[in-house]
């Protein structure tokens, strides 16, 4: 029975873990509806492990050192059947039906013709976002999702190049992106937040840090911040930005990042016209500071080895400020909005 | 079989004839030294087949500390984001195709002949051949990663990841050729073990007495021959992607990355419980001897184990579960995963019940059993949680799975193994290991794997995914990472004291072991040399050694049948499939170079392939087959007159048509060539119906008269092949027309080849330009790939009947041939029909 | 004690034993194809033909099971009389896969009760 205590004990620790706050990426403190109700099955079937293991072992015990009667009633045929399969028959036959009805469950939640439409597209080793507006012109973005709360989002998944896998734990459950192919997958989150996701299919070279936010906001503030998004970027405001601005287009970032309303308009890597406003640089490998902005354009490899980007080392400290500067400038108005 | 019960008289009279034995012992005896290579005895291939597992079990552990010690804390960089690709990619491929399969193959080849009755495997030089090839080729596929060639697109290779735009080095060719070569070795072993076990075990055993090992090595064999042809397949599409640019997993020529997961899983599930079967059979074998008292349930486990053999089969898709396929397949696959876990409980309980009607003895395979019996429940356990379609959407690719699956197979298969290291040492040994060191090495390796183990189910909970080579701080995984990783080396602890415990005990010995000290009750426990034992008993019970009476004295002192060598060959008996009656006497074929040789040559010819070395693999190739006809040359010898095997039972020396065992392994390796091209047939129809555009219309297609003239061709090569049947020469040599029919019957399944393959390319089909043509032209791949066989056997059919080797009577090999050569008539005829017939259906 | 080895018989008793499993086996695949192919085909409603379709499926295999029940439980006429013990165990073990791939069958099919065809991931 040691087993079993030591077992209920680590179970009973993680219940702990899921009631902290550094749980931005733990499926065991959902934050979305389909979240929780998987939470909730996986509740359900970590019980029925215990139970089923408290038998195997209790039964275990007994056969070892259990009483002369309790010995023989397990030695016989009969219980073999009983135990081994009359009983997973049951148990089993009524798992798999509830498994089944949630699973029906969570394909009708969130099938909502109001649903906000947005596609992401995996790449190595970044997320293209586009948020579909309908009506609207789509709004590009990367490895930052800004959604409304409360409202089902449906989010249609694509692969640019290998195989990738869509996945916030707090929000829901994981769907694969795959080339040539175009999945779905609808969450809704319940409480504004910032949530934490992850490609969960192996992706080569750095798939350990294709990472990316969902961040939660109220629905107003949402289509607000939305509508700013969809401007132009901000001009830059001082020297120093303009400076930036001009060695951004003479570089020739401007091949593979896009701008919007400026020169730059590539299509290769990630859509930068917001990027002041993201929350971290690199794919959620560093926060968004002045120095980690310089140190991916210089050591792109070191932060994240395999990425497409040349490392710009010829850039002076000068020009790298002024660099980093203008790209910090890159966000709408109002930076709380 | 009342009769056989109480054994009146034994088939053999005493005293024996003096030197009887020793002229036994003297076919028998092993090469000296180094050329102990060119043995094929199963002991001493056996002896190295379960040392060179273990080799890799030890290297691909060390690459899991690697993996640990990498991921002991966040942002580590002891290990760069390339490197640890390739060692958990190696740590994968090499735990799953270099230890687990093959490692409970050399069990098999190493006890089953023992455990039967046997002398030895029914086909020695095979086996021999299947074990070097898996060393040379294992050990350069290992050494890759030395070299920075290692593959890095995980054990499981998905392209397009693992195609040549995403992975243009040749360390995914390494993969596909190294893995697909020793695969099939791995079937080489199959075909051997179920021959062996169908026909070579000791009279009176009938298949409800046979031991449980045997059993579960039947089923695992059988689960090999129709699971491996698909990843087979697997490899041999992606390798000619990755060549010649033929577009299986290019969704923009018609091709789908999805194809792969179908097909590696349709291997990889079932391969699961092909590693782990066979530990049951070693759990049912043990747990009876420890605790005193035949298996509770012999006969639900047998069921259980078909049931698993077959239920396993139908669990592919829970792979897929993320893949976005519609949720009611999903559903058929989550119900499969339910009914899997049934067989599992019934031998679960089965072993209890065991347990509960004898009493069970503290010792270290008791001990590791029961270690088993708690490891192996959780992850069963856990394997229901993620049959559960919501919940395996949020756990798929974490260290959720991660701890699940080592918990199954770590729990199911590496426990069992070191309780059945510890429980039959002394059947080989002339020391057993010991029981001290063993305690210690148990609680060493238990603890560590739990601590190891059991923290992932939560690092996956709390969000970690799988293959990523490190984490950031923030996401407060360290501390359970630290402390797996601290379980990893109490494990590996575990394991050096083993190595201690082997290097002080174990003492390899062909005749003088350390016996039965356990008092088990079947068949390897009596005094078993190189050749088995002294003389191959009656048996009348599921547990010989129990149920009769001085069984092991009579035996050893040559009481029963074949007590010495009749025809002064290395001989075993061939009973029947059911009730293990005598049939004939087989001749088995001693030491020789050619199995090492070939296994050699063939291994070169992979591994130069890989490396682009395309002149000097050639010769290797070729190299190759000269061995293996060389091999053939002295296979089938001439009948001799029938032999008393003792007991007044005459046996004839030369059995053809179905009773003889090669006629099984050919049947056995038409239904591994069928499984593969069944395999096609559904790549075929599944890429219909994700791209449909890409299919011809009708009047685009080839003609259908070239269908014709083909299928015309192929029809009239199996006619031609009949008659030669018929005028088979008695013995005299008069006219060359068998050997004339013969070529030709080869000639015209060659000319029907070429004459498809102009047909399509005439109809402008090009095999690197859509997926339509690229199917087309695998279907004539694969054709070649049965013809070229052919050719050369054909040239050796010819060549043992000018030799006077094959007549109407010694005629075996032209059985075989023919067998084969009708086999690949009708897999034509399909392919033909499929190829043509098809597209004009669909279109 | 050679007249203990005569009732030599074919394979087909073991080959037996893999009938109950092999039905439960290709009434999955069956049923998986079927839900390929209509879902490969033109989007339309496809509830009632699925449903049908696996019940078609379910029948016909649960059929088989019972006919191979029946038929093991009766061997009839034309089998020569069973050498000993070892027919009514290998009668005795098609039986029990019988049931359990009974199972396995009904278990496969229970899902299309609840779930719309073609409809994928949430």
């Amino acid at each position: 029975m040691r087993h079993a205590r030591s077992f209920t004990a680590i179970v009973a620790s993680s219940v702990m873990l899921a009631g902290c706050g550094r749980d931005m990426q733990s499926m065991l403190a959902p934050k979305g509806i389909q979240a929780e109700q998987i939470a909730g099955l996986a509740w359900l079937l970590f019980g029925f492990g215990i139970f089923v293991l408290a038998i195997v072992i209790a039964a275990t015990w007994l056969a070892i050192g259990g009483s002369a009667r309790s010995r023989r009633i397990l030695a016989q045929e009969s219980t073999v059947f009983a135990l081994g399969i009359a009983f997973p028959v049951v148990t089993l036959s009524l798992l798999l039906g509830y498994g089944v009805w949630l699973t029906r469950a969570l394909l009708d939640t969130g099938r909502d013709q109001n649903a906000v439409s947005i596609e992401v597209v995996g790449e190595q080793w970044w997320w293209r976002v586009t948020y579909l507006a309908p009506g609207g012109t789509p709004v590009a973005s990367a490895n930052e999702i800004r959604i409304p709360v409360a409202t089902p989002i449906a989010f249609k998944l694509r692969a640019a190049d290998v195989i990738h896998s869509f996945w916030v734990p707090s929000l829901g459950g994981k769907v694969d992106m795959i080339p040539g192919r175009t999945t779905h997958l609808r969450l809704t989150a319940e409480r504004p937040g910032t949530y934490r996701g992850q490609c969960a299919e192996y992706c080569g070279g750095a798939h350990a840090l294709m990472a990316l936010e969902v961040v939660a906001m109220p629905a107003s503030e949402h289509a607000a911040w939305l509508q700013r998004a969809a401007m132009p970027a901000r001009a830059p405001q001082s020297d120093i930005e303009q400076r930036g601005q001009d060695l951004f287009l003479a570089a020739g970032c401007g091949a593979c990042h896009t701008v919007r309303g400026t020169a730059a308009a590539g299509t290769l890597g990630p859509d930068l016209t917001q990027m002041g406003a993201r929350r971290s640089v690199g794919v959620d490998t560093m926060p968004l500071t002045r120095d980690n902005v310089v140190r991916f354009i210089t050591d792109g490899q070191l932060v994240k080895p395999g990425n497409l980007m040349p490392e710009f080392r010829f850039l002076q400290p000068s020009e790298l400020d002024a660099l980093a500067a203008y790209l910090l400038s890159l966000k709408a108005t109002d930076p709380d909005g | 079989m009342a009769d056989t019960s109480t054994v009146s008289s034994y088939p053999s009279t005493l005293p024996r004839p003096g030197g009887e034995q020793a002229a036994l012992e003297a076919v028998w005896a092993s090469p000296r030294s180094w050329r102990i290579v060119t043995d094929v005895n199963n002991t001493v291939i056996g002896g190295f087949y379960v040392g060179t597992a273990m080799l890799f079990f030890l290297l691909a552990g060390t690459l899991a500390l690697l993996i640990r010690l990498q991921l002991a804390v966040p942002s580590n960089t002891f290990l760069s984001q390339e490197t640890y690709n390739q060692i958990f990619t190696m740590h994968g491929t090499v735990m799953m195709f270099l230890f687990a399969v093959p490692v409970v193959e050399a069990m098999g080849i190493l006890l089953l002949p023992q455990m039967l009755g046997a002398r030895d495997q029914p086909f020695p030089r095979l086996g021999a051949f299947a074990f070097w090839a898996y060393l040379v080729g294992g050990l350069v596929f290992f050494s890759t990663l030395f070299f920075d060639l290692a593959p890095s697109g995980g054990w499981f290779m998905y392209p397009p990841l693992t195609s040549s735009r995403f992975s243009p080095n040749i360390g995914a060719d390494f993969w596909l050729l190294g893995i697909g070569f020793i695969e099939i070795s791995a079937i080489a072993g199959a075909i051997e073990i179920i021959v062996g076990v169908l026909r070579t075990r000791a009279p009176g055993m009938t298949l409800d007495r046979m031991p449980m090992f045997a059993w579960t090595m039947l089923i695992f064999a059988g689960m090999i021959v129709f699971a491996f042809p698909a990843i087979i397949l697997a490899t041999i599409l992606l390798e000619l992607e990755r060549a010649f640019g033929w577009p299986f997993f290019i969704a923009a020529k018609g091709g789908d990355a999805l194809l792969w997961q179908h097909l590696f899983w349709f291997f990889g599930h079932p391969d699961v419980y092909i590693i782990f079967l066979p530990a049951a059979g070693m759990v049912s074998m043990i747990i009876p001897t420890m605790a005193g008292t035949p298996l509770v349930g012999y006969r639900l486990v047998v069921v259980a184990l078909i049931a698993t053999g077959f239920f396993s089969f139908g669990l592919w898709v829970h792979h897929m579960f993320t893949t976005g396929i519609p949720a009611l397949s999903l559903s058929f696959f989550s119900a499969a995963s339910m009914a899997v876990s049934l067989p599992s409980g019934i031998q679960v309980f089965a072993w209890i019940a065991t347990i509960a009607s004898g009493r069970l003895r503290w010792t270290t395979p008791s001990l590791f059993i029961l270690g088993f019996l708690f490891i192996f429940t959780l992850g069963g356990l856990t394997g229901v949680m993620v049959a559960m379609v919501p919940f395996d959407w949020q756990v798929h690719d974490t260290y959720f799975v991660v701890a699940h699956f080592h918990y199954v197979l770590v729990g199911g298969m590496v426990f069992p193994l070191f309780a059945a290291f510890h429980y039959w040492a002394p059947a080989f040994s002339r020391r057993a290991l010991s029981e001290r060191l063993g305690k210690w090495t148990f609680w060493l390796m238990f603890g560590g794997f739990n601590i190891a183990f059991f923290p992932m189910h939560l690092t996956g909970l709390m969000g970690m995914p799988r293959r990523v080579y490190t984490y950031p701080a923030v996401m407060e995984w360290g501390v359970l990472n630290m402390v797996s990783t601290m379980g990893a080396f109490l494990f590996a602890a575990g394991i050096a004291l083993f190595l201690i415990d082997l290097a002080r005990n174990l003492r390899p010995d062909a005749s003088n072991t350390a016996g039965n000290i356990w008092n088990g009750g079947t068949l390897e426990w009596v005094h078993n040399r190189v050749y088995g034992a002294r003389s191959i008993p009656i048996v009348t019970s599921a547990d010989p050694l129990w149920e009769q009476p001085h069984l092991a004295r009579d035996v050893d002192a040559g009481r029963y049948y074949l007590p010495g060598s009749i025809t002064g060959r290395r001989e075993t008996l061939v009973t029947s499939p059911i009730e293990a009656a005598p049939q004939y006497l087989l001749r088995l074929p001693g030491p020789g170079w050619t199995p090492f040789l070939a296994a050699i040559f063939t291994a070169a010819f992979f591994m130069l392939l890989t490396v682009k070395a395309v002149t000097p693999a050639l010769i290797s190739g070729v190299l190759a087959v000269a061995m293996l006809v060389v091999w053939m040359w002295d296979s089938d010898p001439k009948p001799l007159e029938p032999v008393d095997i003792g007991g007044g039972i005459k046996l004839t020396t030369y059995a053809s048509g179905s009773l003889s065992h090669s006629w099984w392994a050919m049947i056995v390796l038409l239904l591994v060539t069928g499984s593969l091209y069944l395999a096609y047939v559904f790549s075929y129809l599944y890429l219909w119906t994700v791209s449909p555009q890409f299919w011809p219309k009708p009047e685009t297609l080839a003609p259908v008269a070239s269908a014709v003239l083909s299928a015309f061709l192929l029809v009239s090569g199996s006619a031609i092949l009949v008659v030669a049947g018929r005028v088979l020469p008695r013995r005299s040599r008069s006219g060359h027309a068998f050997e004339l029919l013969t070529g030709l019957a080869a000639a015209m399944l060659l000319a029907a080849l070429i004459a498809e393959v102009s047909a399509q390319s005439q109809a402008g089909q090009r095999p690197a330009t859509d997926i339509h043509g690229a199917l087309v032209f695998t279907a004539a791949f694969l054709q070649g790939q049965m013809a070229l066989p052919i050719l050369v056997m054909a040239g050796f059919v010819i060549g043992r009947s000018l030799g006077g080797r094959l007549g109407l009577e010694r005629r075996v090999i032209f059985d075989n041939f023919s067998l084969l050569y009708h086999y690949t008539i009708g897999q034509s005829l399909l392919g033909l029909l499929l190829v043509h017939g098809f597209p004009r259906l669909a279109g | 004690m050679s007249a203990a080895f005569e009732g030599i018989r074919p394979l087909g008793d073991l080959l037996r034993l893999f009938i109950a499993p092999a039905i439960w086996f290709a009434h999955l695949g069956a049923v998986y194809a079927a839900e390929a192919l209509i879902c490969a085909g033109p989007p339309r409603s496809h509830g009632d033909t699925m449903s049908w379709i696996v019940f078609l499926f379910t029948a016909a295999a649960l059929m088989c099971l019972v006919i191979l029940t029946v038929r093991t439980l009766r061997p009839g006429d034309r089998v020569p009389p069973p050498s000993g013990q070892t027919s009514a165990w290998f009668r005795r073990i098609t039986l029990l896969l019988a049931v359990l791939s009974g199972s396995g069958v009904i278990w496969t099919a229970l899902p299309t009760a609840f779930l719309p065809v073609c409809s994928s991931a949430p």
